[in-house]
């Protein structure tokens, strides 16, 4: 089943399978190994939402709901 | 040997950030850093020099850096750097327990440099926690020297130093696709039995960065280290003030044969202002930087950000701007330049204009002096909290004025990377925060303190000091401040540390200081009311700038508009605030 990136729950993982997001974060995302395929969880959110923690590639980075809504993933 | 000799070698140490690298620089270089000039920036890359007995090796510690092509003004100067080949040899510094990762910076590297060690940090961390990485066939793989190493323990250290030494092979790029080839690498050589984060971690963080308890426990945290570093501070405070006042009577004695003139210049200017900057200064500083790198070293300021962001984005700010006020807490002049790390060129200049509205080092102990003075000991900690989260709460709300203003909406990505709860070093941390930067600025401050004292001196006795005082008084008044507290602002300008000292001097005049050094408490306590401290509380948060913020702020954004805005918005706030605060009050 595909979805929103954003959509995902605390414990959730999937795998990435479309980026829609902009040339600059594509390439910020590269750097951190970020790319279709690869296999991400959430972790947290944030107090209000807006942000939720990632976990992909063995590291957690914060990203912001609005740029995780360009990005496809596939749950198993 | 002297160190002015030629170096043999230029070295960059590179890698993602928060990998180790200084502590693996100071490791090899033993602490002998001095931060240099690169091509044009202020900051960012540290020098220093391995002593190899008959020659010298110079290693440069590049700014962390994600990828060679990333968004980041920080990560600009270390890709530069690199472009530029100044550097004979790198070594890209990867992190044993996300290698993965590293090892796409370290082919990116590759790809550019012909002569790369690649260093495997942090081994110790990764046995702990069940990630085995087989050595010999990643240097295969890698075609590259490979080394091993902890810069806790300070193990293979040696051999990375032997490394750097000897002759590396040249050899040509053959990664096509750094991240492909990254995770091929990266699957084939490493071994985990687990998770890269513990259970225990996961547990931490849904507790601190939790919808219901995230934001409480963050306040309860400040306010807990405010109360810790008030009610320590106060006895250390008593200790210097009886300290300098027999210092006083020894230098009176001593100055006895001299002019009356001599007598005060050194007694009552240079020697009673820097006195009281230290008083003021040193016991809350020695307490909090221990505290506040506490909080660093464990890994909870990125969580602060998680926090925050939320927020900041409505603002048209970001998540990392909260990392910045962190930074200025310690010294705004460090926030502006911290503010390197937000990606969006506006919003960094949005967190650089309003960076000055947390108190930094030098107005922090004011706010605590005015608060245990007019507050009591126990709502002193809640006032001092209030104050710090309305100097946030304004740099917010100007930030979301000032965002208004931008031509067109950003939407510059956010990515804020959450490190591992880390062990803290207690001795790292008390020798950091204590020694080195405790020391530096008490020593700052005083190379201000004392031509300052002997100035202020001279102004009084020459009666200026109170002209001007009787001539701002009736602005003071509708500010809800006095004339002397303005002149304490103006005179603050160089350093906020000289405030108190300042009021101090006009206050008393020249020569009745001298003797009756009771300093703080009776002076300001019979001539203030609670309201006149509510009101300094305030503009002591929200007034210009220091001298050297101003100067950092013009060297950062290398613009005049941008630095008299830097000046001109902050003082503004401050002055409707105090002023809608007189006429409420």
């Amino acid at each position: 089943m595909e979805k929103e990136l954003s959509r995902l729950r605390c414990g959730e993982s999937a795998t990435v399978m479309r980026m829609d997001t902009s040339q600059p974060l594509q390439r910020r995302l590269r750097s951190f190994g970020f790319v279709p395929g690869i296999r991400v969880g959430v972790l947290n959110q944030s107090p209000d939402g807006s942000v939720m923690a990632l976990e992909v590639c063995d590291t957690v980075i914060a990203m912001r709901k609005t740029d995780l809504q360009k990005i496809r993933v596939a749950l198993p | 040997m002297s160190e002015r000799e030629a170096p043999k070698k230029i070295i960059a140490l590179m890698g993602n950030p928060n990998v180790g690298k200084s502590t693996l620089f100071n490791a090899m270089t033993g602490m002998h850093q001095h931060t240099g000039n690169w091509s044009g920036k202020t900051v960012g890359i540290a020098t220093g020099y391995v002593n190899r007995g008959d020659h010298l090796l110079e290693l440069w510690d590049l700014p962390g850096t994600y990828a060679l092509d990333g968004g980041g003004e920080d990560e600009r100067i270390a890709a530069d750097c690199i472009r530029s080949g100044k550097a004979q040899c790198s070594v890209v510094v990867c992190d044993a327990l996300c290698l993965q990762r590293s090892l796409i910076l370290a082919l990116q590297v590759m790809q550019i440099c012909k002569r790369v060690i690649v260093c495997v940090n942090l081994v110790d961390e990764a046995d702990q926690n069940g990630v085995h990485l087989n050595a010999k066939k990643l240097q295969e793989m890698l075609g590259t020297t490979v080394v091993f190493t902890s810069g806790a323990t300070g193990e293979g250290i040696d051999s990375l130093i032997d490394a750097m030494d000897g002759n590396l092979p040249e050899r040509e790029a053959f990664f096509e696709d750094p991240v492909a080839d990254a995770v091929e690498i990266a699957c084939a050589c490493v071994e985990k039995n687990g998770c890269s984060r513990t259970e225990k971690q996961l547990r931490i963080d849904r507790l601190l960065l939790s919808r219901g308890f995230g934001i409480p426990l963050m306040l309860g945290l400040l306010l807990l280290i405010l109360w810790l570093t008030i009610w320590g501070a106060n006895y250390p405070s008593q200790w210097l003030e009886k300290l300098f006042r027999l210092g006083y009577l020894g230098l009176e004695r001593v100055l006895s044969p001299f002019p009356w003139w001599v007598r005060g210049a050194i007694a009552d200017g240079i020697y009673a202002t820097t006195a009281r900057v230290l008083s003021v200064m040193l016991p809350p500083m020695a307490i909090f930087f221990p505290l506040f790198s506490f909080l660093e070293d464990v890994g909870y300021l990125p969580r602060i950000a998680f926090l925050l962001d939320g927020g900041m984005q409505r603002c048209g700010g970001c998540g990392k701007q909260a990392l910045t006020l962190c930074m200025g807490l310690g010294c705004n002049a460090v926030g502006v330049m911290g503010c390197r790390i937000i990606e969006s060129p506006s919003a960094r200049i949005r967190a650089i204009l309003t960076n000055s509205m947390v108190p930094c080092n030098g107005r922090f102990p004011t706010l605590v002096l005015l608060a245990s003075l007019f507050f009591g000991k126990w709502w002193s900690s809640l006032a001092v909290a209030l104050c710090i989260c309305l100097g946030v709460l304004m740099a917010m709300a100007m930030t979301g004025v000032l965002s208004r203003w931008a031509e067109r909406k950003d939407d510059t990505p956010f990515i804020l990377e959450l490190p591992p709860f880390r062990q803290p070093q207690l001795k790292k941390i008390l020798k950091q925060s204590l020694v080195n930067r405790t020391a530096h600025i008490c020593l700052r401050s005083l190379k201000v303190a004392a031509p300052a004292g002997l100035l202020l001196w001279v102004l009084t006795n020459s009666g200026f000091l109170r002209s001007l005082a009787v001539f701002l008084d009736p602005f003071g008044s509708l500010l809800g401040l006095s004339g002397v507290i303005l002149v304490g602002f103006l005179f603050s300008l160089p350093a906020n540390e000289l405030f108190i000292p300042v009021i101090l001097i006009a206050v008393s005049g020249a020569g009745s200081i001298a003797g009756a050094d009771q300093l703080n408490a009776q002076v300001l306590g019979s001539l203030w009311t609670w309201k006149t401290a509510v009101c300094t509380m305030v503009f002591t948060l929200l007034h210009w700038p220091c001298a050297t913020t101003l100067m950092t702020i013009y060297s950062e954004t290398g613009s005049k508009k941008e630095t008299a805005a830097a000046f001109v918005l902050p003082t503004a706030v401050g002055l409707l605030m105090c002023l809608a605060l007189n006429l409420l009050l």
